[in-house]
């Protein structure tokens, strides 16, 4: 099991699938890789500008 | 029930039936009766219908009658005969949502619905729809599939599959739908008619069935845009400016973009046919300026993970309790939005409102109106899409959602109107999208460009 089956199986059981997640796991990575990582990368992609408000201030902060 | 008037009543839009209800050309008790007998024929031949409310709607035409008699109008649309998406909640009655099990009478009327019965229009009936109004085919297991009108071996869209059929079948003047990631532009497209995507919250969505609360819309079906522009007037809160009469003035001021596409991603026909329609409204005094289109695809995987996380959170108690209640496909897509991490759903919604900005400076900077493809593909058939629970549900899905998942997950307006015919028979439309809260703007050149063209009056085999 690689990583995105594992984290779609841990992600359906915590929201109470059962033994469905087992099953449905490997069909879910597979399909969702590829558009979560283009998620992934228009996030990335984004100016420093489009932080939010609360991370700057926090920053500001020193933590 | 014997048909008390021809099928031409029935084939006039909903401005002109309105204003023959007023005038006292037709009655309202007349003209329920035939539409309720042609829903019963032709609306089981397309499987458009869910529930007929046959005695209630004859009572409140009569009703109507009477009160007309006596010089009183409750509105623009009193007596007009009109059935929605079977997704908005009206006091005490079952809605089914699409599911095997409807949803509980509820105590509270929709507000789109409260606003219609203001303005004097009578429901008779709700309309087929995808499970939960999430689905793009028209497909549904638990109520049999909706068809087609012009090919009824081929799909009507979704999941505003009900009023796209019974809107272009003539059975219905106009319909209620919704929108979250194509909902109403694609049966509209597939079906022939016009379909207004309202901005997000431009239509009050209380007593709607929630899907995904950041991208669902309460939108309209109906067979001219300015059908959908005189609703919009009526649906929309008090206080707003009126839409309707605005959009039939001066046309060049407006600026229409016309995209760039990858000739590899549209069939040849769709996009003739956007040049088509670009030359017209050219003719009629638009100025047509080309646009390169930002990264649409990135728009659409984020609002892919935006829906399909906020559905699944709302419905994911009756999936671990009621699985049974869904179908083998609804229960596989409830899944995927389960298996979301909440870390990309909400990179997916914080990237939304810096893809908002750069879609404006990149598109509308330059013009006013952005004319899209609908559907990049001729329509499928039925068997074509039936993938059932497989893991083919997501690339069939976002092949017919390309052009309008993206402008769904900004949030913007878009009007889809026929603008031709494949050769098979079935047809073609574009898609014209406005900046947030110009339904105006695309109304007024949807209208300009129904003026000049008939595709929107043409009539499917079964109507």
């Amino acid at each position: 099991m690689n990583d995105a089956e594992a984290l779609a199986r841990a992600l359906l059981r915590w929201n109470g699938l059962g033994a469905r997640a087992d099953a449905a796991a490997p069909a879910l990575a597979a399909g969702m890789t590829a558009q979560r990582a283009a998620v992934q990368k228009a996030y990335d992609d984004l100016p420093a500008a489009a932080e939010p408000a609360w991370f700057a201030a926090e920053l500001k902060r020193g933590r | 029930m014997a048909s008390a008037l021809t099928a031409e009543w029935s084939r006039l839009d909903l401005g002109e039936i309105a204003a023959a209800l007023r005038n006292g050309d037709v009655s309202a008790t007349a003209l329920m009766e035939t539409t309720l007998e042609r829903a019963t024929t032709l609306g089981t031949a397309l499987n458009a219908f869910v529930s007929l409310y046959g005695e209630r709607a004859l009572a409140a035409a009569k009703t109507a009658d009477r009160e007309r008699a006596h010089g009183a109008l409750r509105g623009p649309l009193h007596g007009v005969p009109l059935a929605h998406k079977d997704m908005f909640f009206r006091t005490g009655t079952p809605c089914s949502a699409g599911l095997s099990e409807p949803f509980a009478p509820p105590a509270e009327t929709a507000t789109a619905l409260h606003r219609l019965d203001s303005a004097g229009a009578i429901q008779f009936g709700t309309l087929h729809l995808a499970e939960l109004a999430y689905g793009p085919t028209g497909h549904n297991y638990h109520l049999g599939h909706c068809r087609n009108p012009w090919r009824t071996d081929h799909i009507s869209g979704g999941s505003s599959s009900g009023p796209a059929a019974a809107v272009a079948a003539r059975l219905s003047f106009a319909a209620l739908g919704s929108d979250t990631a194509g909902s109403i532009r694609l049966p509209a497209a597939a079906c022939g008619v016009t379909g207004l995507k309202v901005t997000q919250d431009r239509i009050d969505r209380a007593g709607a069935i929630p899907g995904s609360f950041s991208m669902d819309t309460v939108g309209i079906i109906a067979r001219s845009a300015a059908d959908c522009a005189l609703l919009l007037d009526i649906l929309a809160d008090a206080g707003e400016p009126a839409v309707h009469s605005g959009t039939n003035g001066d046309l060049s001021a407006l600026r229409i973009g016309a995209p760039i596409l990858d000739t590899h991603d549209v069939s040849p026909a769709i996009a003739a046919a956007i040049d088509e329609s670009l030359g017209i409204l050219g003719a009629l005094g638009y100025k047509i300026i080309p646009v390169a289109m930002p990264d649409l695809a990135s728009y659409d995987a984020a609002g892919f993970h935006v829906m399909a996380a906020e559905i699944s959170a709302a419905y994911r108690t009756r999936l671990i309790r009621a699985p049974e209640t869904f179908s083998e496909q609804m229960q596989a897509r409830l899944a995927r939005g389960l298996a979301i991490p909440a870390t990309t759903y909400i990179d997916a919604l914080r990237y939304r409102g810096v893809a908002l900005r750069e879609f404006r400076a990149r598109v509308f900077e330059s013009v006013d109106v952005l004319a899209l493809p609908c559907l990049t593909l001729p329509t499928p058939t039925i068997a074509e899409t039936d993938v059932g629970g497989s893991p083919r549900i997501d690339s069939m899905i976002a092949a017919l959602v390309t052009y309008l998942r993206p402008i769904s997950y900004l949030g913007l307006p878009s009007l889809s109107i026929p603008v031709g015919f494949h050769a098979s028979g079935l047809p073609i439309s574009i898609q014209l999208v406005g900046r947030p809260f110009d339904e105006a703007g695309i109304l007024k050149a949807g209208r300009a460009l129904q003026t000049e063209t008939d595709w929107h009056r043409r009539l499917p085999p079964v109507s």
